[in-house]
């Protein structure tokens, strides 16, 4: 009986408790209305997209995302419908985002901000239908800029057309034509097959292949009828670049081009990118071989471009883009040695510095790059109207810190790569070695004034 | 006396035998069956209740008091929670403003409608610096004036 009543005790004991602790629960409902609205309002908050510095690309006010910065990286960013990210960083990183986590990108606005407006300028100035602009900080692989024409503003997508809201830089694929020779060059003087001065016997017009199959190749610019390997590049001579490349096993360039990423994924985790293509090994003869070798019957986004290029910037080794902080980036692979990339950088700096200084040289500053004009397919042929103006450079080019890459397609007026590519290349480049207030390398004379670029 | 257990409550008030007692087991309880026994139980069972519902009013009690007493504690806290949504929601607005009036974009807008140009493509002119002026030059016999002012006039 005395255990029962032990029991009972203990029974009520815990009753008044219970009771007690509702009673408080009822209270700390009506007074803070705990828990729902806790919940509630931590579900509302969708993480920021910022930058390095700490500017804001994209924040949540209220119910209404905003980007305050307008049209600046619109396309990358993309845009958020009702309850979820549609196109972009938005809809890449949507979960995360909507777990109330910031993202944080590589991006510098600045230098954002410079590329798009120097390839608007262009753009609305060669007639142009569209054009995108890659920066890469040559030793970490960071994208400081992604930059499309036309303009896309988040704020208001539902007036603009999809066309517009394409990712053009990192999704449209387009022939290289002949930046890719910097990058053949470099792979022929890795493998011996030629030296910055060995000489050709270059004629406007070459047969290449055999008898039976082959094909007629020209040069656009009138040069001598011998070429050394630099000069080649100089006057970007495509019979130059049919002899640099005729010993070339066709294994080891299709593994030269694939190293430097053409026809590859781009390492960028989540973000939607595309591989371009290559064609397969099987088909190789000595007319892919050749027409390869001056970017015919490939195909590369601007952002593949900027980062081949970027292996010439960085002695030899390849390192994936990366543009959200915290993603994992594959380790570099080494392509050519860094004594083969400097002998390249040099070539490519007397390309701008003796070819097209005025085009594409800051007076005072050492860049180096190469401008492409390749015709574009349309129905399956190539079509002698519509161009893209393509340029790959980076700078300083002894010791290079930013490659870009430049792709203008279907301008009216002056659509050579050295006309249209080239300045936009020059003007974005000004504009970043200005922001670090850069000191020209050669001096000008004393009391010698040099011209304003235009 | 039929078993020991019945010899032990009977013999509660009556002669028992110590030999009786001793040769019950320690752990064994008596049987509390009668009348008189359950009383004691259920009042003792009574008071207890009692005393927890007691117990149960008097914390209601001070619940209810203590609420009373801060009843306008979280009225107060609820408008500075307002209060303070409302700045941050301003805050936000009022940076991301900044932010988007003073954003690389339209500063460099701004600049290249005024007629500037990047420092890297801007004119560049040295000069060689006479002779003499290796030697620092000699200290002015009036001191400088404590504040100096500087006009810049953007061409």
């Amino acid at each position: 009986m005395e255990i029962k009543i032990r029991v009972r005790s203990r029974v009520m004991q815990l009753v008044a408790l219970v009771a007690f602790c509702t009673l408080v629960w009822a209270y700390a409902q009506l007074e803070w209305g705990l828990p729902q609205g806790v919940r509630r309002a931590v579900l509302q908050v969708r993480g920021s997209i910022v930058t390095e510095d700490g500017s804001v690309l994209a924040r949540t006010m209220g119910t209404r995302r905003v980007y305050p910065n307008g049209p600046l990286a619109g396309q990358l960013l993309g845009m958020m419908g009702d309850t979820s990210g549609l196109e972009g960083l938005e809809s890449a990183y949507d979960s995360r985002l909507s777990a109330g986590q910031n993202l944080t990108v590589t991006i510098d606005p600045a230098t954002q901000a410079a590329a798009e407006g120097v390839l608007k300028a262009a753009v609305l100035e060669h007639q142009a239908e569209y054009g995108s602009v890659v920066a890469i900080e040559t030793k970490t692989g960071k994208i400081l800029a992604s930059a499309n024409y036309p303009a896309f503003d988040p704020n208001a997508w539902k007036g603009q057309s999809a066309a517009v809201w394409r990712n053009r830089a990192f999704l449209d694929r387009f022939e290289p034509g002949s930046t890719i020779k910097g990058l053949v060059v470099a792979a022929a003087i890795q493998d011996g097959l030629t030296t910055p001065t060995t000489l050709y016997s270059t004629p406007m017009t070459r047969w290449v292949g055999t008898r039976r199959i082959g094909t007629t190749i020209h040069d656009a610019v009138a040069h001598p009828s011998t070429l050394t390997t630099k000069q080649i590049l100089r006057y970007s001579s495509n019979v130059g670049m049919s002899h640099v490349v005729e010993n070339f096993p066709n294994p080891k360039l299709y593994a030269y081009l694939t190293q430097y990423g053409f026809g590859q994924d781009v390492a960028l985790p989540t973000v939607r990118t595309a591989s371009g293509t290559l064609q397969p090994l099987r088909n190789w003869d000595t007319v892919v071989r050749t027409t390869n070798a001056f970017g015919q019957g490939m195909s590369a986004t601007t952002l593949q471009l900027a980062a081949a290029y970027n292996t010439l910037a960085n002695g030899g080794l390849y390192i994936s883009p990366r543009l959200v902080i915290g993603e994992a980036q594959p380790p570099a692979h080494e392509v050519i040695s860094a004594q083969t990339a400097r002998t390249t950088r040099e070539l490519l700096h007397a390309v701008i510095s003796e070819g097209i200084p005025q085009a594409a040289g800051i007076k005072g500053y050492a860049l180096a790059g190469k401008t492409g004009t390749a015709q574009v397919v349309i129905a399956g042929r190539y079509s002698d109207t519509i161009y893209d103006s393509v340029f790959a450079g980076f700078f300083p080019s002894d010791q290079p810190r930013v490659t870009l890459a430049v792709m203008v397609h279907g301008a009216k007026e002056r659509y050579h790569g050295s006309m249209l590519a080239a300045p936009i290349y020059r003007d974005v480049a000004a504009a970043i070695l200005s922001r670090w207030a850069e000191p020209p390398e050669q001096a000008p004379l004393a009391g010698q004034i040099a011209p304003v670029q235009p | 006396m039929s078993s020991p257990a019945r010899s032990f409550k009977e013999g509660q008030g009556a002669a028992a035998t110590p030999a009786t007692v001793t040769t019950l087991p320690l752990n064994t309880l008596p049987l509390l069956s009668s009348p008189q026994t359950q009383r004691r139980v259920q009042a003792v069972w009574r008071a207890r209740a009692l005393r927890y519902v007691l117990i149960y009013l008097l914390l209601a009690c001070v619940l209810v008091t203590l609420r009373y007493q801060t009843r306008e504690v979280y009225p107060s806290l609820r408008r500075l929670n307002d209060t303070r949504t409302e700045l941050q929601r301003q805050q936000s607005e009022l940076s991301l403003t900044v932010q988007t009036l003073t954003s690389e974009q339209r500063v460099r807008v701004w600049a290249l409608a005024n007629g500037m140009v990047p420092y890297a493509q801007a004119s560049k002119q040295t000069q060689t610096f006479a002779a003499g002026l290796s030697s620092a030059a000699p200290l002015p016999e009036k001191p400088s004036p404590a504040r100096v002012s500087v006009g810049t006039v953007w061409r």
